[in-house]
């Protein structure tokens, strides 16, 4: 096995380690409705609030502040991300699920986007088959928003998770 | 719940240290990026070619053969690189295929000698060599970092990995060919030069983040003991080119996945590189000046569908087939096989043509056919290597499975060429040569499967019949061939000739009218022209432009109209013919 082979780590890889054991816990965690309600809210405004920034200030200023805005941007995505992972392993899903809720969306808008469908009224057909492929992702939503979490702990939770290794 | 015991062994079978996903998702991202940013620098090529045909005359031959040549570099450097990449290690080969990618990319944007066809052909060549180092290099370090059954999932990555560094050249193309400026640094519009000089700083910065981000396996990582391999890796990773060599070469399942990845390259390679002209030549579209939306939802839709086809393949032998490739594989092929032989009996049955209906197949049937070749693609040319090979040899089982690829791709591109050269355009023939490989692609999986559940005798049959054939192919398809193409060759003959006399035709007439004009100089401009110069009458007055040739071979009338009357008449009445406004 590997594990024979005598193999040097250096330090940077060390603190990469300690990097992604970082990042990984913070998926590893339980999130309550209301708690996850409260931050997607947050999330959501303050990511509107820098739309508004970026159209009404940022465009005529110097692009590496624009290019900040986006990356304050794409961290607000990353904790929206984390809210609803965490709040699947409290409903006792895994967090995989994530992709159920963002494929199908992606995959309508992608669809419209290559037909050119909004400019193309009289194929509603089409619009409806995208909206059923919707549908899935509604349902998550919903139950990520309503449904209580379930009790004690049910194998996504993180403490349960590093006590075992 | 039936489901819940499942669900518990699937997750135990997963349970990893903490953060080594993360700390593996950040290296395949790394390893990915880097693997991506190496297709900048060889689809470049595509976006330069009408820029150096006009520049140095490149014959369209020319530019074909130099994508040729690549190909037959590229193949041949899969075997040699994924030697060395089994002995140097997957990151070493990784880097040294980026600096000299990067290095031949810049020698060829910036050297004046590349007007030379020889000279440009040579370094082009040498660049799909290095780029080789690629393949093997990734394959070898995610074989160190997945379990058995967690690299179909990763097949499926790495076929995603493929299509974004296509995407990545195709968005950065035209802003490099319109011409921009960033800070102090202008480039013109149409210069085709910097399609080579701009990507390799792409890979270059990818290659710094690379060298220090990435991990040749977990062990360096600080995960040791984390991955287990079918293969011993008690004494590291690396290995000498000679054991590599003996393990590979004797190893059958190299060679079944070998045969059917060549099928795989001859579908896969024909189905991409031909599709632009089958849009022309059998749906009429044109794609030079004026693209259909159709073809390019098309062209968009199929690497979509081709990335989903591939997780999902990997991940359902992964999960299915606990992380045994050729059963889905075989599937694959052979729905790829009925799906191409439907296409071409549609295609016989002329209901794929240049109408909605017809449109609308012949894309489906282009989309479907991408879905089923990109499958295989990643289970067979990613996720089988890493099974044979582990973390030791993955690199040269790659490299010698990957180079089949391309030499499939090779026989498949030349066979159809000629095919539908002798046949006048048909593509009925192009499906028909794809099924034929398709399903040869599935009997070699089929073998493969016999084998392994201990059925030699069956396998051995399925193989004799595969060799029945080809040579069947070529006992059956060669006369006819041959006939065929006597056949295209009289055509041609008499289309030839019949031009000949149509050419002798119209300079005979050129000759009369030119008689006739001189005889009567002074009045006669009215000639009888031939049909094939009826929209060209400048032979008979050259130094004259058409406007006065126009008023000249004009009567003028000999009683004028009134204005009004003249601008209004719809079909030149009569002079005294009565008018609504004045009957």
């Amino acid at each position: 096995m590997s594990a024979q082979h005598p193999v040097t780590v250096t330090p940077f890889q060390l603190k990469l380690k300690q990097l992604c054991i970082a990042v990984e816990t913070l998926f590893e965690c339980r999130r309550g409705r209301v708690a996850f309600l409260l931050n997607m809210i947050g999330t959501a405004a303050l990511y509107w609030a820098i739309m508004v920034v970026q159209a009404r200030w940022l465009a005529a200023r110097p692009w590496p502040l624009l290019a900040i805005s986006h990356l304050g941007q794409g961290l607000l995505i990353f904790w929206a991300i984390i809210q609803v992972v965490r709040r699947l392993h409290d409903l006792g899903r895994t967090g995989k699920l994530f992709w159920a809720i963002v494929i199908p969306p992606w995959v309508a808008w992608r669809v419209a986007d290559l037909f050119h469908l909004t400019e193309r009224p009289s194929l509603w057909e089409l619009w409806i088959v995208l909206g059923l492929m919707c549908l899935w992702t509604v349902w998550l939503i919903l139950q990520l928003i309503f449904r209580p979490g379930s009790e004690g702990p049910n194998g996504y939770d993180g403490r349960d998770f590093y006590k075992k290794n | 719940m039936t489901t819940a015991p499942a669900k518990a062994q699937w997750k135990d079978a997963h349970m990893h240290p903490p953060g080594f996903r993360a700390r593996r998702g950040l290296n395949w991202f790394t390893v990915g990026l880097l693997y991506a940013t190496f297709y900048m620098c060889r689809y470049n090529f595509r976006f330069a070619g009408p820029g150096m045909r006009e520049e140095f005359g490149f014959e369209a031959q020319q530019i074909a053969d130099l994508a040729g040549w690549f190909s037959l570099a590229y193949g041949t450097g899969q075997l040699v690189n994924g030697l060395i990449c089994d002995r140097i290690g997957g990151r070493a080969s990784m880097l040294l295929g980026a600096i000299g990618t990067i290095l031949l990319n810049i020698a060829i944007g910036f050297s004046p000698f590349i007007s030379n066809f020889s000279a440009f052909a040579v370094l082009w060549m040498l660049n799909g060599y290095l780029q080789a180092a690629g393949t093997p290099g990734m394959v070898k370090i995610n074989a160190a970092w997945f379990n058995r059954a967690e690299r179909g999932v990763f097949a499926g990555i790495f076929g995603f990995m493929i299509q974004s560094g296509q995407t990545m050249i195709s968005l950065l193309a035209p802003v490099i060919l319109n011409g921009f400026t960033f800070l102090a640094f202008a480039v013109g519009p149409g210069n085709w030069r910097m399609l080579f000089c701009i990507p390799p700083i792409f890979v270059g910065l990818v290659a710094i983040w690379f060298y220090f981000i990435s991990a040749p396996s977990p062990d360096e990582a600080g995960y040791a003991g984390t991955i287990h391999d079918d293969v011993d890796n008690s004494a590291g990773t690396t290995v000498r080119v000679w054991e590599s060599f003996k393990f590979v070469f004797s190893n059958p399942l190299v060679w079944f996945y070998a045969v059917a990845y060549g099928c795989t390259g001859a579908v896969r390679h024909a189905s991409d590189q031909l599709a632009p002209l089958y849009f022309e030549d059998v749906l009429g579209f044109n794609m030079k000046t004026n693209l259909p939306e159709i073809a390019v939802a098309t062209l968009a839709l199929i690497p979509m569908v081709a990335v989903a086809g591939s997780v999902l393949s990997g991940w359902v032998s992964d999960r299915f087939f606990r992380g045994h490739r050729y059963p889905v594989a075989m599937v694959l092929y052979f729905t790829e096989a009925v799906v191409i032989a439907t296409a071409a009996i549609v295609m016989g049955l002329k209901l794929i043509g240049p109408t909605p209906a017809g449109i609308l197949l012949g894309c489906l049937f282009l989309v479907l056919i991408a879905v089923t070749a990109n499958s295989t693609h990643s289970i067979v040319g990613a996720a089988a290597p890493m099974d044979i090979g582990g973390k030791k040899m993955a690199g040269f089982a790659s490299g010698v499975i990957d180079s089949f690829q391309y030499y499939g791709a090779a026989i498949g591109l030349f066979l159809t060429g000629r095919l539908l050269k002798v046949s006048d355009g048909n593509y009925t023939f192009w499906f028909g040569l794809m099924t034929c490989f398709a399903f040869f692609g599935g009997c070699a999986m089929l073998s493969l499967l016999l084998r392994q559940k201990g059925r030699q005798a069956a396998s051995r049959s399925v193989i004799v019949f595969m060799i029945l054939l080809v040579l069947g192919g070529l006992v059956f398809g060669m006369p006819k061939y041959r006939a065929q193409k006597e056949v295209h060759r009289a055509r041609v003959a008499e289309e030839a000739a019949a031009l000949a006399a149509a050419q002798a035709q119209a300079a005979e007439a050129m000759a009369l009218a030119d008689a006739q004009a001189a005889e009567a100089k002074p009045k006669v401009r009215k000639v009888k022209r031939a049909p094939e110069v009826a929209d060209d009458h400048r032979w008979i007055a050259p130094a004259m432009d058409d406007d006065t040739f126009q008023k000249k071979a004009t009567p003028k009338p000999k009683k004028k109209k009134p204005k009004k009357a003249a601008i209004n008449a719809p079909a030149a009445p009569a002079a005294d013919a009565p008018t609504p406004a004045n009957p």
